[in-house]
Formats: C-alpha cells, sequence, structure tokens
C-alpha cells in the first residue's frame, strides 16, 4: 500500500543542531494507544507543523515533548537544553489555558514567569511588554474568567513567551484567535525561527501552519505516516488536503527520514535556569494565598463548617448540664479534621478547571516544590480556621481553657501537621479520581487515624480538669514521639511519590 | 513470580483437600479449650486469615514499589490482585473476630487495639482498590494507586504502634517466639494456616491469570483499532 503514493519531498537543509528528539515514543493513556512508537526530530531555527485527524495522537506528542508526560516506551530528548533543567527552554501552550479564572492576566503571567526563574520585577516588565504586544495591556488587571476565548488563547501563547524560550510547542495555537491576532502570531513565529528558535506545532489549519513550516508531519493512529518538505504546498492548502485525505485513509507508514544533526550549538534563543526550590515553593504558596483572597473558598469552607459543628454539639450535648471536659479534645479534634479535609479538599480540584496543574508541570522546578507550597498555603488556611474556632468551641461548650495551654496547643499543631499533610496528598490523588471529592474523606480519614488518637490522648488530658490533668499530661507525652513519627512520615513520602501524582494531570 | 505461574496450575482438587484436612485438624484433632470450649475454634479461620492478608499486603507494597521503580506493569497488576485477596482475608479475619468476641466478650464489636488497627487496614485497602478501579488502564493512574499502596502500608506500622498504646484485652496467642497454646492446637493452627495460605495463593494466580486475559483481549482490540 506504501508503494502507491508519490514520496513527499524533503527540505534541502536543516539547520544545525537538534532541539527535540523523540525515538520509538509510546503511550497509552486508559486503554487506548495514543503513540505507537513516534519517531520525530526538530532542528535548531526549524519550525514542525503536526497534521493528523481527530485522537490521531498530537496533543499526547506535544505533552510528551512538553516533558510533561512521560512515555511508557521509547525516548524524548532536548540535545541542546544545555545541563539544566530542559522544560526552561520551553514554551508551551496546551490545549488548555493553565491559568486560574479568579486571578487577572497579570497575576497569572507573573506567576509563571516566576516559575520559570523569572524575577519579579523582570516578570512584571516582561508581561507588561507582552501585553501591550499583544494589545491587552487594558485589561491587565482583569480576571481570566472573564476573558473571552480568544483573549484567553492569546493570554497562553504571551505565558509561553514569558521566559523567551528556544522551542515553542504549540497545540492548535490558532484556534480561537481573529484574524489579526492570527496574523500576529504567524509573524511572531516567523521571528523566533530567525532568531534561531524552534517549533513544534499541530493545526488543523493547514495554509497558516503551512505558511510558516519547514517541514509538516502527518500523523494518523498515533503513528507518523509521512514526513515532508512545507514549501511544496506553501499557498496550495488544497492541494495538501488531498494529500492528507489519501495519507489518513491509505494508512500507510512511511519510513521517517532522520535528521542528521550537525554540531549541536547554543540556542540563539536560549532558556532561563529554572527557578530555586524554594521559589517555586513559595511562588505557589502565594499563588494559593492570592487565590483564597479573591474567591475566600476554603477558609470560609472551615469556618462556617467548624462553627456549625460547634453549635450542633452545643445542641447535642447539653454543656449546661453536663461537663463536656472529658470529650472536648475528641469533640474539638473531629470537628477541625473535617473542617480541615473540607477546605483543603478542593485545593488540587480546583487547578483542573484550567489545567492549570499541566501548566506547572511543564516548569522547570520539581514536583515536591508544588507539592510543599500547596502544603504551606493549606497549613495558613488551617491556623487562621484554628484561631478563630479553637476558642469558639471553649466558649459554646463551656469548657475552661487548658491550664497548660503548652502541652495542648502542642497537641493541635503536630496533629495540624499531620492533618495539613494527609489532607494535601489525599486531595491531590482524589482529584484524579472519579467522584474525588467523596473519596478524598475515605482516602484520608482512615490514614489519620493515628493522628486522632495521638492528639486526643495527648490534648485530652489538657482539659480534663485541674485535679487529672497533670497525671494525664504526663500519660499524654508517649503520644508525642508517634505524632511527630507520623508527620515527619507523611512530610518526607510525598518528596519522593508527588511527581507520579502529578504525573496524572499532564 | 514463579511461585505464581506454579500456582495458577495449581488444582483446584489440591487446595480444597488441603482445607477439608485443616477442617479435620480444626474440628477433630484439636482439642477443646479449657474456658471458651468448643467456640474458640473459630481461631483457626481467625488467626490464619488474619497472617493471610498481612502476606498479601505485603505483597501489594513490595509490587507497588517496584512498580514504581519502573520494574514493569507485571507488578501493578500483581498488586492490585493480592490487594483484592488480601481484602477478602481482612473482611474474613473481621468476620470471624466479631462472632468470637460476641461468644467471648459478649459483644460483637470493642475498641481493641488488634480490632481497631485491622478495621483501618481495611479501609485504607478498600480506598486502595476504589483508585486502582478508576485507573481503567492508565498507567499514569495505575501509579497513583501504587502510591496509595505505599503510603497505606507505611501507615500500618504507625496505626499498630497507636491503637496497641491503647489498653486492650485481644488475646497474645502469640508472644515473640513463644506460642502460648497447645501443642495440638498449634499443630492445627499451622496446618489451618498452611491451608489458608494455600486457598489466597491458588486465588491470586487465577485472578492474575484473569487479568491477564483481560489484557490480552485489550490488546486484541487495539490491534484491530489501528
Amino acid at each position: 500500500m506504501s508503494g502507491q503514493l508519490p514520496a513527499p519531498e524533503q527540505p534541502a537543509e536543516l539547520a544545525a543542531g537538534l532541539r527535540l528528539q523523540l525515538a520509538g515514543v509510546r503511550v497509552r493513556l486508559g486503554k487506548s494507544l495514543a503513540l505507537g512508537g513516534v519517531d520525530l526530530e526538530v532542528a535548531a531555527g526549524e519550525t514542525v507543523a503536526l497534521f493528523g485527524p481527530n485522537g490521531a495522537g498530537k496533543t499526547t506528542l506535544l505533552r510528551v515533548a512538553a516533558g510533561v508526560l512521560a512515555p511508557q516506551a521509547g525516548s524524548v530528548r532536548w540535545p541542546t537544553a544545555g545541563g539544566g533543567d530542559p522544560r526552561a527552554a520551553i514554551g508551551y501552550v496546551g490545549h488548555r489555558t493553565f491559568f486560574s479564572d479568579a486571578l487577572s492576566a497579570h497575576e497569572n503571567l507573573v506567576f509563571f514567569g516566576r516559575m520559570y526563574g523569572l524575577e519579579a520585577a523582570a516578570a512584571a516588565s516582561r508581561v507588561r511588554e507582552l501585553l501591550r504586544a499583544e494589545g491587552l495591556i487594558l485589561f491587565a488587571d482583569d480576571p481570566v474568567g472573564g476573558f473571552s476565548r480568544g483573549m484567553q488563547q492569546r493570554l497562553a501563547i504571551c505565558r509561553a513567551l514569558m521566559h523567551q524560550p528556544g522551542l515553542l510547542l504549540l497545540d492548535e495555537p490558532w484556534s480561537g484567535l481573529d484574524a489579526d491576532a492570527g496574523t500576529r502570531l504567524s509573524d511572531r513565529l516567523r521571528a523566533h525561527r530567525a532568531a534561531g528558535g524552534s517549533a513544534l506545532l499541530c493545526s488543523h489549519d493547514f495554509e497558516g501552519a503551512l505558511a510558516v513550516a519547514d517541514r509538516y508531519v502527518l500523523l494518523a493512529g498515533g503513528r507518523v505516516r509521512e514526513v515532508g518538505a512545507a514549501a511544496p504546498f506553501r499557498g496550495r492548502a488544497q492541494a495538501f488536503a488531498e494529500r492528507y485525505r489519501e495519507v489518513v485513509r491509505a494508512g500507510t507508514r512511511v519510513t521517517v527520514p532522520v535528521v542528521t544533526p550537525q554540531k549541536s550549538t547554543p540556542m540563539a534563543v536560549s532558556g532561563r535556569a529554572g527557578p530555586s526550590w524554594g521559589r517555586a515553593c513559595l511562588t505557589v504558596t502565594g499563588r494559593d494565598l492570592l487565590l483564597e483572597l479573591r474567591g475566600r473558598e476554603n477558609l470560609a469552607a472551615m469556618g462556617v463548617f467548624g462553627l456549625l459543628v460547634a453549635v450542633t454539639f452545643g445542641f447535642a450535648f447539653d454543656p449546661v448540664g453536663q461537663d463536656l471536659r472529658p470529650i472536648f479534645a475528641g469533640v474539638l479534634l473531629v470537628a477541625l479534621l473535617f473542617a480541615g479535609l473540607l477546605g483543603m479538599g478542593r485545593s488540587f480540584a480546583r487547578e483542573l478547571t484550567n489545567d492549570a496543574l499541566s501548566g506547572m508541570a511543564a516548569a522547570p522546578c520539581a514536583p515536591s516544590a508544588i507539592f510543599y507550597g500547596k502544603c504551606l498555603a493549606n497549613a495558613a488556611f488551617l491556623v487562621a480556621a484554628e484561631v478563630v474556632l479553637v476558642p469558639i468551641f471553649f466558649m459554646l461548650l463551656l469548657v475552661p481553657f487548658p491550664a497548660h495551654p503548652a502541652a495542648f496547643l502542642g497537641a493541635l499543631a503536630l496533629a495540624s501537621l499531620g492533618l495539613v499533610a494527609v489532607a494535601t496528598l489525599t486531595a491531590a490523588i482524589a482529584a484524579h479520581t472519579r467522584a474525588g471529592e467523596v473519596l478524598q474523606p475515605l482516602l484520608a480519614l482512615p490514614l489519620l487515624s493515628p493522628v486522632l488518637i495521638g492528639a486526643v490522648r495527648m490534648a485530652g488530658g489538657t482539659v480534663a480538669g485541674a485535679g487529672l490533668a497533670a497525671a494525664r499530661v504526663a500519660s499524654g507525652a508517649p503520644w508525642v514521639g508517634l505524632l511527630a513519627a507520623f508527620d515527619l512520615a507523611f512530610l518526607a513520602l510525598p518528596a519522593l511519590l508527588f511527581d507520579f501524582v502529578l504525573e496524572v494531570s499532564a | 513470580m514463579t511461585l505464581l505461574r506454579w500456582s495458577a496450575r495449581l488444582p483446584g482438587a489440591v487446595v480444597y483437600g488441603a482445607l477439608l484436612v485443616g477442617l479435620f485438624f480444626a474440628f477433630i484433632y484439636a482439642p477443646p479449650e479449657a474456658y471458651m470450649g468448643q467456640v474458640y475454634r473459630i481461631m483457626y479461620f481467625h488467626i490464619s486469615s488474619a497472617w493471610t492478608c498481612l502476606v498479601a499486603f505485603t505483597v501489594v507494597f513490595v509490587s507497588s514499589l517496584l512498580y514504581l521503580l519502573g520494574k514493569g506493569d507485571h507488578w501493578d497488576l500483581l498488586a492490585h490482585c493480592a490487594g483484592e485477596v488480601g481484602l477478602l482475608f481482612t473482611t474474613i479475619t473481621l468476620l470471624s473476630g466479631s462472632i468470637w468476641g460476641r461468644a467471648v466478650w459478649l459483644v460483637w464489636w470493642t475498641w481493641e487495639p488488634l480490632l481497631t488497627a485491622t478495621l483501618i487496614l481495611w479501609f485504607l485497602y478498600a480506598g486502595y482498590l476504589l483508585i486502582r478501579s478508576a485507573a481503567q488502564g492508565d498507567p499514569a493512574r495505575m501509579r497513583l494507586s501504587a502510591v496509595w499502596a505505599v503510603l497505606s502500608y507505611v501507615d500500618v506500622p504507625i496505626i499498630v504502634l497507636a491503637v496497641a498504646m491503647m489498653r486492650g484485652l485481644h488475646p497474645q496467642t502469640i508472644e515473640g517466639f513463644n506460642i502460648n497454646l497447645d501443642p495440638r492446637m498449634t499443630l492445627s493452627l499451622f496446618i489451618n494456616y498452611a491451608a489458608v495460605m494455600l486457598l489466597a495463593l491458588y486465588l491470586l494466580g487465577r485472578r492474575v491469570q484473569l487479568a491477564k486475559t483481560a489484557e490480552t483481549v485489550a490488546a486484541l482490540k487495539e490491534r484491530f483499532r489501528f
């Protein structure tokens, strides 16, 4: 069958050095084979257009090329990216925008600039420059959620250009753009190519993509069907469409011409080094705190839920008629545990709206930095809720504040630390499963049982009454070690395991 | 893995025969217990199931770890199947313990350290199977369930320690290397444990075989898709 089609023309010359090299890449998504052994190379100063029918594997291929999705077989290399994190040299526009709807265009872009290692002032200045060039400067302080599809796409292109990457990976970049914005993007791609930058873009717009590309690649059924020079089809989209249909219908598999790289050259438009681990962590924390400031979702949920529990227990147990001190620690910690799970449960689920986690996974920072950044933000929310709720529980349930506040607060701190670690991790796991919001407490509560047992035993004695307090505080001492061991285990383990969790969102 | 291949070929008659031998030792050979009388005989299935579920969960942990370390998809498949077998034997442990407790302590449930720890174990691995069943063959989600399996196993000793620090009434049949039982009871216990382990291995082998068949069918469908 493959012999029936004439061989495509090949570009006469490719620029020196390879920016991207995929060899035998195989990816299974769910039960489908998304990529069945793809070989593809993008040279420095080259633009490659990827075409194929729906479900051909174009988006998956770009995700692999962006380093956010690991192939099950084969290899992906960025030969000229240097010794650092290759993602620092990649600008990626995915299917979704990766933005938080509640944050402004400026805040979203600065966040991603910081995640790519830009200093705060440099990021802000670059944002203004890009927004001005894209005609969006007037909307810089507006929430992205209010933007039209086309404006969001323009903003996504700005995001990919923030750190001046050497390799652009663009998934349907012209999608939703008006004529002016489309032309501007084509001009940008030509300028990027002229400066030595490379690009791999997938599109259904044959004319637009062939106009900027050096080579085209036809992908169907997860396999490369044809690779050829774009020049012969430039301005002849109809002729290309016919060839495309023939190749896809014939289901042929061509031998992909191998690009023989000349000596690898440094990128003309180089990527930057990624942010330090601590900076990436704090950047994620800062973004979550900013999101909370805009939406006030977590604190309100935790605070109101905790208050309702206090009132409900007040109705149920009649604090005037009976002494609640023996059960107070248990009641308080169970309330805080449920309030915490409720508030922190959404910390990852809300990132799925615009696939922001994929955007973070594409940034050159350790996955653990994202986890601990989220943990820090969640810890801040929990402490804020506790500052309000704990005194309210003492007041409403008519229990005097403990005579040994240090032991009580120590138990609360150790329990909160364990709760934050487990709730953040289970929120990340549950966000990627069916009925995640229901599943999260089912996962977290059994895991948190040592925290509850230990913290109630520790804190219980401190509010048990003057006669018993000293003895019970002493008996709570062995639980400190257990709680500390738990906190340590569940704060340390995600450093090793979180990249597997983040991979699901990619 | 060799053991698993061998167990998949194990004839059911051998397993059922072993269980019958176990029943003989539990109900006829072993003497009645001085205080509990005949009801104590549930111990042979209760303890055997408890030990078997711990072995199964250890298999889940080791296999999940090997899968996360990139040693191959078959480790995840083994972990999933061992998780199902482990949960089955944990359920048997809890139910048999509850029936035994009703006869001896006059309550269906008590917050005994071992009971509580076993119940939490059941929840943890039920969670694992929930996440694993949602994976639907997606490798990234399979890795997510493997992460959960590792976390759950790490939590188990902490839970056991936590509940053990609470006081308990559960009889300590085994303390260190000493078994506080009549020698005939000890022999019956180990014969029953061997029979239950053989049953678990048989179920695991068959379950793995079934999962592999399902994978082969899915792969064939994929071949026709492209």
